[in-house]
C-alpha cells in the first residue's frame, strides 16, 4: 500500500482508530516526498491535532505536481484523407451558415444543391451543424453528404450518431462505394448502374442479397425502379417470400409495375371479376342488341371483393383491415387490388381514358378505395395523363402524396395546374401549400405562377393580413426560395412600422434574411464556373 | 466610415447564449432603429423598445476587441440590441449615415478620460489617508481572520477524527455553517473552499480521495495562518488572497512588478457568476518575455468591460504583477497600440511546459489552476459515460472538461490532425479555452466545471 492510499483509508475510518504509515520499502527508498512526511510524522506527537490531513494535504499537493498523464491503449485517430473538392470561399460559407442555421430547409437544399453542383465542400466549422441538420432530415442527405468533404466524413465517424454520413471515400471507384460505402452510397451505386446497365445492377445486387440485413434488403430492392423490365421478375418473384415485410411489398409493388409478370396477371385476374360492363352476359338476342348497343357507351360499374381469397396473403394483400383504418373491409380489399394492378389495364379493359375511369370511379360506390389504390400505383407506375387526371379529378383535395403527382406532370402542365389554381382559389395559404408540393426543393416555380403568387403575397402583407394569418407567415420563408428570381423584387422593402408584434417583427425578418439570402445564392451561382 | 464592419458569423460568436442571437435577429431591422450611425471609433443607434423612449445602444470599436454599451435594463452581456446593432451594420452597412450624437461622443470621452486618469494614477504616487488608522484595520483584520483559522482548524481535526466515510449529503447545512462563520471571520476564502469541498460529495467513484485532498489542502492553509509572519513575501501574498483579502488595484499598480510586452490573448473566458454579474478572464502571454499572465475582471449588470480583449489579436502594453510566489494575476498598467500584429508563439515543449506547471504547483500550493499549453495533441471521443473527452498525447491520455458542441467544433477543426490547446488546468482535467492547427483556430464558448 503506498502512503496516499494508507492515509486516504485512515481518514476514512476516522484517525480516532490508530493509523501509521506504511514501510518506507513500499513508497520507495529515493522519494523525498516520503521521507518528508516520515519525518513529519516522527516529529509530531501521536495524537497531534490535524496531523492526518496536513499530511495528506502534503501529500496531495505533491502528487498534484507530479501528476503524469495515464498511458492509455486507445491509438490516435487517422487523420481524415485529402480533399478532392475546393473549400467554400467565405461569401459561399456565410451563406450556407445563414441556411444551416437558420433555414428555412428549402434554403438548405437549394445551397447544398448549388454548392454541390459547384463542387464545393462545407468549412470546418460548419460541419458539425451540417452533420446534425443531415440526421433531422434524410431529404436534405443527398446533395449535403458530398458538400461535407473528406474532413466532414472523416468527422462522422467519430461521432455514433453521425453513421449516416460515414462510408468510402468520394472518389473512391464503384466498387469500393458498393463493398464499404454507406447505404445511401450503395444505394446510388445500384440506381447510377440501372440506368445504364440494369442487368449487371441487378445481378450485382443478386450476389449480395443473402448477407444483407433487412434494412438494407429493403431500401436496395426499391432501386430496381429504375430501368425496370421483364428480365428483373425473376429475381423479384422469390423475394414475395422474404423475411421482411418491408422487402415483400416494394417486391409486390415492383411486379405490379411490370404488366407482363405473373403478379399482374393473377391481379388482374382478380380485378377483371369485380369492373364489368353493365351488359349481363349476352345470350343470342342480347349479343344481336349488343352489336346496335356498341355504339352508345357501355357502362362500366366497379364491384368491390366480397371476401379475401385464400391465395391473397402469397401476393402481399392482407385480408385483414388494420386497426385506425378509414375504409371499410371491402373497401379495403379494393384499395389493396387498385394499388398492385397496371394503370394500364384499366384504360385497356374498359377502352376508357384516365379521366374517364375516374369519373367512373366518382359515379360509383368506392371512389375513395379507387383513388387511394391509383396514387399508391402511381408511386411505382409514372404515368403523367394519369397524374393530371388525378390532380383534375380532386382538386382541392390535400394529400400527402400531392408532390409526387404534381412530380410527374411537365413543366408547362404543373404551371397551367397552379396558374388555374391561383385564378380559383381563395384561400392563398392552400394555394401556396400546394404550390410548394409541385416544387422540388431545389427548384424554383416558372414566372408566371411565381409573379401571379408574388403578386397575391405582397397585397396579403400590404393589407397587414399576417398579423392573423399564421399558417402563411410560415410558409413564406419556403415560399421565399421557391419563386422564380425574378419574381423577387415583389417582396422587396416589405412594409415594416415600429409597432409590429415581436413574432411579426421576427417573421419578417427573417422573409429580408431569406430574400437577401437567394439573391446572393443566385449571385454565386452565377459567377461559379460550373465543371 | 472607412472601418470594415465585423461579419454576422462574428457578431454571433459575441452573443453570450442562442437566446440572445436569437432575440437580437428579430431586432434586426431597419424600421425598429430610428436612428443609426457609425464612425471609425464607435457604432451607435436608437432602438425602438416596448417603452416610450428609445434604447440607446453603442459600441466602441476602436480597441482591440468591441465594448458594448446599451441603456437597457437587460443583464445579458451583450444585450441583444448591441448584436442587432452590429448585425444590422454587416447586412446593410449603407442606413448608418446620423451624425454622432451628444450620448455617444459623451460616452466615447468619459472612456478617454477614464483611460487618461488611469494613467496619470499609476504615475501618482499612492494616496494613504491615515497610515497608523488603516494598519490598525490591518491588524484587527489580520486577528479576526487567525481567530476563524483556529476555529476551522478544530473543525478539520474533528471531521478528521470521524472519518470522511461518515460524512454525507445530510451534512450540508453543518458544513454551509461552518462556511457562513469564516465569512464572518472576514476570511472568506475559507468559506469557499469549506463549500467547495462539500461539493466532491457522493460526486464521482472517487470522492473520498478528492474530498481528503481538499480538506487536506485547507490544512495547509491553516497552518500557514499559523506560521503567517515566517512565510516568504511572496507565499504571504498568496496566503492572503486565499482566505479571501485581495489587494489592492491601486496597490498592485503602485507597487506590484511591472513587464513590459507585447502581449499575445491566449484566451479570454466569460463565466456568470451570481446573477448580474459576469467575471472575465483574459490569459497572455508575453511575446519577449514568455511571461504568462491572467487579467481578471468583473462587470455588473452588463457593463461595458474597460477593455477588449480578443484572441490572437496582440496588444502591447505593461503589466503590473500582483504579489505572489508564482505571480500570474496582474493588471494592464498601461497599454500602447501595437504597430504589427506579432504571429502568435510556439506552443512550448510539453516536458518544459508540464515542469513549469509542478514548479508553479511548488510555488504555490493554494491556487486553483494553472494555465496549460499542449501541443501536438489529438482530441479524442471515447464510449467513457463519466468522461468521454481526452486529449491523446503520446500514448498518454489527458482528461478534458469540455462541453460537447465545443468539442466537435474542436474536432472538425482538428480534423485528426495534431493542435496546440491552450486551457486551464484544474489540477485534474483541463478545461481547453483556445486551440491552433497549422490552418485554424478554434475557441472555447464556455468553460466547464468552473467552481466557484
Amino acid at each position: 500500500m503506498n502512503d496516499w492510499n494508507a492515509l486516504l483509508q485512515a481518514a476514512l475510518v476516522g484517525a480516532e482508530r490508530p493509523w501509521t504509515l506504511p514501510a518506507l520499502a513500499q513508497e520507495g527508498e529515493h522519494d523525498p516526498v516520503a521521507h518528508m512526511l516520515r519525518e513529519a510524522h516522527t516529529h509530531a506527537a501521536p495524537d497531534s491535532p490535524g496531523l492526518l490531513l496536513r499530511l495528506a494535504g502534503a501529500k496531495a499537493v505533491c502528487q498534484r505536481a507530479g501528476w503524469t498523464a495515464p498511458a492509455t491503449p486507445l491509438a490516435p485517430i487517422p487523420s481524415a484523407a485529402p480533399e478532392s473538392r475546393t473549400l467554400a470561399n467565405a461569401a459561399w460559407s456565410q451563406l450556407l451558415s445563414q441556411a444551416v442555421n437558420f433555414g428555412p430547409q428549402r434554403l438548405q437544399h437549394q445551397v447544398l444543391f448549388a454548392m454541390d453542383t459547384a463542387a464545393l465542400r462545407a468549412p470546418p466549422a460548419l460541419l458539425p451543424a451540417l452533420l446534425h441538420a443531415g440526421r433531422q432530415s434524410v431529404a436534405l442527405r443527398t446533395h449535403l453528404l458530398p458538400v461535407l468533404g473528406e474532413r466532414g466524413r472523416w468527422l462522422a465517424q467519430q461521432n455514433p450518431e453521425w453513421a449516416y454520413a460515414c462510408g468510402a471515400q468520394e472518389q473512391a471507384d464503384i466498387q469500393t462505394h458498393w463493398a464499404h460505402g454507406s447505404l445511401k452510397q450503395r444505394c446510388a451505386v445500384l440506381r447510377t448502374e440501372r440506368a445504364t446497365a440494369p442487368a449487371a445492377a441487378r445481378e450485382r445486387l443478386q450476389a449480395d442479397w443473402e448477407s444483407l440485413a433487412a434494412k438494407d434488403r429493403a431500401a436496395l430492392i426499391a432501386t430496381l425502379h429504375v430501368g425496370l423490365c421483364a428480365d428483373d421478375e425473376a429475381f423479384l418473384t422469390p423475394q414475395l417470400k422474404d423475411r421482411a415485410i418491408d422487402v415483400r411489398r416494394t417486391a409486390a409493388d415492383l411486379l405490379a409495375a411490370l404488366p407482363s409478370s405473373a403478379y399482374s396477371q393473377r391481379m388482374v385476374a382478380r380485378l377483371q371479376a369485380l369492373v364489368q360492363s353493365e351488359q349481363a352476359e349476352p345470350g343470342l338476342v342480347g349479343r344481336l342488341l349488343g352489336r346496335v348497343l356498341a355504339s352508345a357507351e357501355p357502362r362500366w360499374t366497379v364491384q368491390a371483393p366480397n371476401q379475401a381469397d385464400a391465395d391473397w396473403k402469397a401476393d402481399q394483400l392482407e385480408p385483414e383491415r388494420p386497426k385506425y383504418e378509414p375504409l371499410g373491409e371491402r373497401a379495403w380489399w379494393l384499395f389493396q387490388l387498385t394499388s398492385r394492378t397496371p394503370l394500364a389495364w384499366w384504360t385497356s379493359h374498359t377502352g376508357l381514358t384516365p379521366a374517364g375511369v375516374l369519373a367512373l370511379a366518382k359515379a360509383g360506390d368506392w371512389n375513395d378505395a379507387l383513388l387511394r389504390g391509383w396514387h399508391h400505383a402511381m408511386l411505382w407506375q409514372p404515368d403523367a395523363v394519369w397524374a393530371q387526371a388525378l390532380l383534375d379529378s380532386a382538386p382541392a383535395a390535400r394529400w400527402d402524396g400531392r408532390s409526387s403527382l404534381l412530380a410527374l406532370l411537365a413543366s408547362q402542365q404543373r404551371e397551367q395546374y397552379h396558374l388555374a389554381q391561383l385564378a380559383a382559389s381563395t384561400n392563398l395559404h392552400d394555394v401556396a401549400v400546394s404550390c410548394l408540393d409541385g416544387c422540388a426543393p431545389h427548384a424554383h416555380l416558372g414566372l408566371a405562377v411565381s409573379e401571379r403568387l408574388a403578386q397575391l403575397l405582397r397585397q396579403h402583407i400590404d393589407q397587414g393580413a399576417l398579423v392573423n394569418d399564421y399558417g402563411l407567415r410560415n410558409q413564406l420563408p419556403d415560399l421565399a426560395c421557391a419563386l422564380h428570381p425574378q419574381a423577387l423584387p415583389q417582396l422587396a422593402n416589405l412594409p415594416r412600422s415600429a409597432e409590429e408584434t415581436t413574432s411579426l417583427s421576427e417573421a419578417l425578418t427573417l422573409l429580408e434574411q431569406v430574400i437577401h439570402s437567394r439573391q446572393q445564392l443566385i449571385q454565386l451561382t452565377q459567377e461559379e464556373p460550373t465543371p | 466610415m472607412s472601418r470594415t464592419p465585423l461579419t454576422a458569423d462574428a457578431v454571433v460568436a459575441l452573443s453570450p447564449d442562442d437566446a440572445s442571437t436569437k432575440a437580437a435577429r428579430g431586432l434586426v431591422a431597419p424600421a425598429k432603429w430610428p436612428m443609426l450611425g457609425a464612425s471609425d471609433a464607435a457604432v451607435w443607434g436608437e432602438c425602438q423598445g416596448s417603452g416610450s423612449k428609445p434604447y440607446q445602444t453603442q459600441v466602441d470599436v476602436s480597441g482591440a476587441g468591441p465594448t458594448f454599451r446599451c441603456s437597457c435594463p437587460s443583464r445579458k452581456f451583450p444585450c441583444k440590441h448591441g448584436l442587432a446593432l452590429l448585425l444590422l451594420q454587416a447586412q446593410t452597412p449603407q442606413s448608418f449615415t446620423a451624425t454622432e450624437p451628444a450620448w455617444v461622443s459623451e460616452w466615447l470621452g468619459a472612456r478617454q478620460e477614464r483611460a487618461e486618469k488611469k494613467e496619470a494614477k499609476a504615475a501618482a504616487p499612492p494616496v494613504v489617508a491615515d497610515p497608523a488608522a488603516s494598519a490598525k484595520r490591518e491588524a484587527q483584520r489580520v486577528q479576526r481572520m487567525a481567530a476563524g483559522a483556529q476555529e476551522l482548524a478544530l473543525w478539520l481535526d474533528d471531521t478528521s477524527r470521524k472519518g470522511l466515510a461518515a460524512v454525507s449529503d445530510s451534512d450540508g447545512p453543518a458544513w454551509a455553517t461552518v462556511a457562513a462563520r469564516m465569512v464572518d471571520a472576514q476570511a472568506p476564502g475559507l468559506g469557499q473552499r469549506v463549500t467547495q469541498a462539500f461539493a466532491v460529495v457522493g460526486q464521482g467513484r472517487d470522492w473520498p480521495a478528492r474530498l481528503l485532498g481538499r480538506l487536506g489542502n485547507l490544512q495547509l492553509l491553516v497552518d500557514a495562518v499559523v506560521q503567517r509572519e515566517r512565510l516568504t513575501p511572496g507565499l504571504q501574498a498568496d496566503l492572503r488572497q486565499a482566505l479571501g483579502w485581495p489587494i489592492e488595484r491601486d496597490e498592485v499598480l503602485a507597487s506590484g512588478e511591472r513587464v513590459n510586452d507585447q502581449w499575445q490573448v491566449l484566451a479570454q473566458v466569460l463565466v456568470e457568476r451570481e446573477a448580474r454579474l459576469t467575471e472575465r478572464r483574459v490569459w497572455l502571454q508575453g511575446a519577449r518575455s514568455q511571461r504568462r499572465a491572467l487579467l481578471v475582471d468583473f462587470s455588473f449588470a452588463g457593463k461595458a468591460f474597460e477593455q477588449g480583449w480578443s484572441v490572437g489579436v496582440p496588444h502591447g502594453g505593461t503589466l503590473a504583477f500582483y504579489p505572489s510566489a508564482d505571480p500570474l494575476r496582474a493588471l494592464l498598467a498601461d497599454s500602447s497600440p501595437v504597430p504589427d500584429a506579432v504571429p502568435l508563439p510556439q506552443a512550448p515543449n510539453s516536458a518544459t511546459e508540464w515542469t513549469a506547471l509542478a514548479t508553479r504547483m511548488a510555488a504555490n500550493p493554494w491556487a486553483q489552476s494553472w494555465p496549460l499549453w499542449l501541443d501536438a495533441v489529438q482530441l479524442q471521443y471515447t464510449a467513457d459515460a463519466e468522461n468521454p473527452w481526452w486529449l491523446w498525447a503520446d500514448a498518454r491520455a489527458i482528461p478534458l472538461a469540455i462541453s460537447e458542441a465545443d468539442a466537435w467544433q474542436l474536432m472538425a477543426m482538428a480534423a485528426g490532425g495534431p493542435v496546440s490547446i491552450f486551457g486551464e488546468w484544474a489540477g485534474e482535467l483541463l478545461r481547453p479555452l483556445t486551440a491552433w492547427s497549422d490552418a485554424d483556430h478554434w475557441v472555447a464558448t464556455g468553460v466547464q466545471g468552473d467552481s466557484i
